[in-house]
């Protein structure tokens, strides 16, 4: 009920700033139109050239500005990126069937990808870090890279696990919609998430001294 | 990134691109959307000859992407009701397979199309196979849009889409008209806005049966002007002024 | 694993279900770490000969997520923002600025009014789903409807800004708006009932059949009291 008043109050309320613009619109809305739809584009432009897009592509942003946004960003070294995204595009696709249901929201899928592309690229950061660090150093030197070591191996075999746990959602997503199962789908990706949050342990020792 | 396995997955399975990195992709799909549809401009300007080839070579690829740029919300958001939408990322990638599948037909079509505006056909005429060549390049291309989009794939989802796009590209082609040019009108970069595709196109189908009608186009839009083309009835009007005289 | 309690009729696409282990052994290899152990499922009952197949279109699944306040004014931006996009096509700014709030308050008359038909009748027929869900069903096909009006804009305003046909493409874009709202609202109100009780899926037909037939109805009388109201700066003409 008080969605639908809402409703009647907005309604209303969208009259007043089209009253505003039939009283003070520009001469020529196209021209005015025209310059906003270059000035995103060339911001487009700008912000793709600064992620290491070529000029045609910053260029033909001014253009065809809104079929270049949403691009994934590539995923720098992790040694799991590709496969996360694979992995997130079929589920998301295995969801969007009719069949299966209005199961879980696009904001849980989201979260848990988002989660598992962080716990990425702290590996990759780990990675680079164990690659450059000194194979003989001071003992507590290699105290600490051996405890990074452990932890990056103890972080990539929860983040496989989960990655996993996301392909298999896939199949009982189909089973549920083959055979009715009341799998709880919305719960098992809290539960994914869960588990991802122990990589926060991972986080907090490659940031102490 | 070398292009030519690109140009080969266009034709041959275009849907394995959709999985790939969008951001390698890109300038190869954006380059062939241009190159395909500028040379497919070009072959149509060929017809009036002159300035009209790199006219029509510029319009021919807005020609592509417009429909797509105005329409893509719309499908995605169809395609959404009660299921999961598709990502952008995935449909932006989609759309940009697409135009540029349909832009390397339209460019392997063009010495077709050359070879026919060569024996000089009539305007008319020559119009309508412009229109039915750039329906049977973009087929493939909104094919592999629709392809993107969730959901079980039936016939009504790509009926729409279809509808969708193709009376979009029908207005845009007439937005930036002329293509072909009469051969024996002044050539203009644009005409001004003037009725619609589809009077338009009912005018010049029955121009090609032979009827001889006055077509009225009136400037539509948000910018209203009327204007009348000038009557090809001139004995009426013959009859008419007679008439006038005599009373 | 999750257990299969029941047999169910084939999917056309997926085929026979696979069993426990075969899921098992298609799975690719990930790292050393085991696979996370997976809540199992609850049995359902076999379900009886005169009750829904689970695949039946109407089947009951878990509650939509409720709708939030800010995607009902993003529904109501979008009839409006439509509204106004078909509006611009008359070429007189008044008549656009009178639309929006004319195709806004169309879509949400319409829902508003027939809302409480619905949930009267929904109790005359003494069927089972909570009056919430059904409000929240009607509420979740108005956004819905509201994302495609919105995506539509661009398409409304293209033609409108380069052609006459502002009339008849609104006509055939609000046409399509009433199909996805009916189609929406009757996949929802079908999913809030009981699939097991088969004496409700006759009286959810004529229940949704009904309700829609008066919708349509509500929404072309509106549709002629909003147009009287954006025409008025042209005495009526467009």
């Amino acid at each position: 009920m008080f969605a639908a008043a809402a409703s009647l109050l907005g309604a209303s309320a969208l009259a007043a700033p089209a009253m505003l613009v039939a009283t003070f619109a520009p001469a020529d809305v196209g021209a005015v139109a025209a310059l906003g739809w270059l000035g995103v584009g060339a911001w487009v432009g700008h912000r793709l050239h600064r992620d290491g897009a070529g000029a045609g592509v910053s260029i033909a942003a001014l253009g065809v500005w809104p079929l270049l946004l949403g691009a994934r960003p590539a995923i720098e070294g992790g040694p799991l990126g590709r496969r996360i995204d694979a992995a997130f595009d079929s589920l998301t696709e295995a969801l969007a069937d009719p069949s299966a249901e209005q199961v879980a929201n696009h904001g849980e899928l989201s979260a848990l990808r988002s989660s598992l592309v962080e716990a990425d690229r702290r590996l990759a950061l780990v990675d680079t870090l164990l690659a450059e660090a000194p194979s003989d150093g001071p003992e507590d030197l290699r105290g600490s890279l051996t405890r990074l070591r452990a932890a990056r191996a103890h972080a990539a075999s929860e983040a496989e696990a989960v990655l996993s746990g996301v392909l298999q959602l896939r199949i009982q997503v189909g089973l549920r919609a083959l055979a009715g199962d009341t799998v709880e789908v919305s719960g098992r990706l809290t539960e994914l998430r869960a588990r991802l949050s122990a990589l926060d342990e991972l986080g907090q020792l490659t940031e102490s001294p | 990134m070398n292009a030519l396995p690109v140009l080969a997955d266009l034709l041959r399975s275009p849907q394995s691109l959709l999985d790939r990195d969008s951001a390698e992709l890109r300038p190869i799909l954006l380059a062939t959307i241009a190159g395909g549809a500028a040379t497919f401009g070009a072959v149509v300007g060929a017809y009036r000859g002159g300035i009209q080839i790199p006219f029509a070579a510029i319009k021919m690829p807005v020609l592509f992407v417009l429909p797509v740029l105005l329409g893509l919300p719309a499908l995605r958001a169809l395609s959404a009701v009660d299921r999961q939408a598709a990502s952008w990322a995935r449909l932006n990638t989609a759309a940009l397979v697409g135009m540029a599948r349909a832009a390397l037909l339209a460019a392997a079509f063009s010495p077709v199309l050359w070879l026919y505006y060569s024996v000089n056909p009539d305007y008319h005429r020559a119009v309508l196979v412009l229109a039915g060549a750039l329906a049977l390049c973009a087929l493939p291309g909104l094919a592999t849009v629709a392809s993107a989009l969730p959901g079980r794939r039936g016939w009504q989802g790509g009926l729409a889409a279809l509808m969708l796009l193709g009376v979009l590209t029908a207005q845009t082609g007439w937005l930036l008209r002329p293509f072909i040019a009469r051969p024996t009108a002044e050539v203009a970069f644009l005409r001004p806005l003037e009725a619609d595709v589809f009077s338009g196109l009912g005018a010049t189908y029955g121009t090609a049966r032979g009827a001889d009608e006055k077509w009225e186009a009136e400037r539509g839009g948000m910018f209203r002007q009327k204007r009348e083309f000038l009557p090809t009835d001139v004995d009426g009007i013959r009859d008419d002024a007679t008439r006038q005289e005599t009373q | 694993m999750d257990t299969v309690a029941s047999p169910s009729p084939p999917s056309p696409r997926i085929g026979a279900p696979p069993s426990v282990e075969a899921v098992d052994a298609a799975l690719p290899v990930a790292g050393q770490a085991p696979a996370p152990p997976v809540a199992p499922a609850p049995a359902r009952p076999a379900p009886a000969r005169t009750a829904l197949r689970p695949r039946a279109p109407w089947r009951a699944g878990p509650p939509p997520p409720d709708v939030a306040l800010p995607d009902v004014f993003i529904a109501l931006a979008g009839f409006g923002a439509l509204g106004l996009a078909a509006g611009l096509g008359s070429g007189v700014v008044e008549v656009a600025a009178r639309s929006l709030p004319a195709a806004a308050l169309v879509a949400a008359g319409t829902a508003l009014l027939t809302s409480p038909p619905l949930l009267v009748g929904h109790q005359l027929a003494k069927m089972g789903a909570a009056p919430e869900r059904l409000v929240g069903a009607v509420a979740g096909a108005f956004v819905q409807t509201g994302r495609v009006a919105l995506a539509l804009v661009p398409p409304m305003l293209f033609f409108s800004v380069t052609s006459s046909l502002w009339v008849p493409l609104f006509v055939v874009l609000g046409l399509l708006l009433m199909v996805v709202a009916g189609s929406s609202a009757a996949r929802r109100l079908a999913s809030a009932e009981d699939p097991e009780d088969s004496i409700a899926v006759g009286r959810l037909v004529a229940l949704v059949l009904g309700w829609q037939t008066l919708a349509l109805l509500v929404a072309v009388r509106l549709t002629f009291a909003a147009t009287e109201f954006a025409l008025l700066p042209t005495g009526g003409a467009w």
